[in-house]
């Protein structure tokens, strides 16, 4: 078993579509995948048309004493979802207190879990270290967007973890720019690959699907592909 | 189905993704002249503009960026006008 997570470098880069379009093509591919929301907002689940009026999640159950891994819905054999849950803003401040207290929660959950999925997808908020803990991680990957905000917060920090571009915009002369700085700057960790800008990434959403299932042609969906693949391939190398 | 030549042969296990990636890299290798003084300048040259278009990036450009911008081998680029007489 896998585990990748995506985090965005700030807020709003894309983090969860992104999840949401891996989980799909990695299924697509053959694997068996859980995607899980760490993220208060909880919005993954919208992606795969969970009715926005349900509520359950795993912090939801750690709150109210139930079994995390029975808030799980299976969208097939082989893809499923672990939503978040939800709760108020300081129901939330009190899961993260649990986490930081606990930072081996979610890396016991991950052995719990290992022998049923070939992937673990973590949507990890940006800001919450606790919720950002999820014990061993091999593709810790860091989503930014070519623009000078996350190239301020990508020097500001000292990380090694993976890069990778998103709603990248080939006619936009700062963003190739920028990527040209950092595949120079950043060799080792940018990954080979992005994604392109594409509208049908905020349609999907709005048609409460993956990308990959709502305009499977389209740009986004055939890199988040690649994406799935090159992933497939780096674990192969790395094993 | 046609195979493929098989003669020459990427060497996959002995170069890094970086330098698989990377033409001169490669030609280093099959040449054996791991010391090959090669420098891409138009690379460098469009490293150089993109820092000068915009002075966010240029106020924090990273050291080794900057220092790659000294060793061209002509202090100005040279320029043209479009009656081909040098200006």
């Amino acid at each position: 078993m896998t585990s990748l997570s995506a985090r965005g470098v700030r807020g709003g880069v894309g983090s969860t579509s992104l999840v949401a379009a891996v989980g799909h093509a990695l299924e697509s591919l053959g694997e068996r995948v859980l995607m899980i929301d760490m993220c208060p907002e909880n919005l993954l689940r919208l992606h795969f048309n969970l009715l926005a009026s349900q509520e359950l999640g795993w912090a939801r159950a750690m709150l109210d004493g139930q079994d995390w891994h029975a808030q799980a819905w299976s969208l097939s054999s082989t893809l499923q979802i672990l939503p978040y849950g939800g709760l108020s803003a300081a129901e939330s401040a009190s899961i993260e207190q649990l986490l930081l207290h606990d930072p081996q929660i979610w890396a016991r959950r991950q052995a719990s879990l290992a022998a049923n999925y070939d992937w673990l997808l973590f949507d990890l908020p940006q800001r919450l270290a606790g919720h950002a803990a999820i014990g061993p991680c091999l593709f810790p990957i860091q989503v930014a967007e070519a623009d000078a905000a996350c190239h301020m917060l990508l020097l500001q920090q000292a990380g090694s973890n993976p890069v990778l571009v998103n709603r990248f915009d080939p006619g936009s002369q700062l963003q190739r720019d920028l990527l040209l700085i950092w595949r120079k700057h950043y060799a080792a960790r940018l990954l080979p690959l992005t994604i392109h800008a594409d509208e049908a990434v905020r349609e999907a959403l709005a048609f409460k699907q993956p990308v990959g299932q709502y305009a499977p042609d389209s740009l986004a969906a055939q890199d988040a592909l690649s994406l799935a693949t090159w992933c497939l391939t780096r674990r192969r190398e790395l094993a | 189905m046609a195979a493929l030549p098989t003669k020459v042969q990427v060497k996959n296990q002995v170069l890094s993704r970086n330098e698989r990636a990377d033409d001169i890299a490669r030609l280093k290798v099959e040449l054996r002249l791991p010391n090959l003084e090669y420098i891409d300048i138009s690379a460098q040259l469009e490293l150089s503009r993109a820092l000068k278009r915009w002075p966010l990036l240029a106020d924090f450009a990273i050291a080794d960026e900057q220092a790659e911008q000294l060793p061209l081998p002509v202090a100005q680029a040279v320029q043209q006008d479009k009656f081909g007489a040098l200006t």
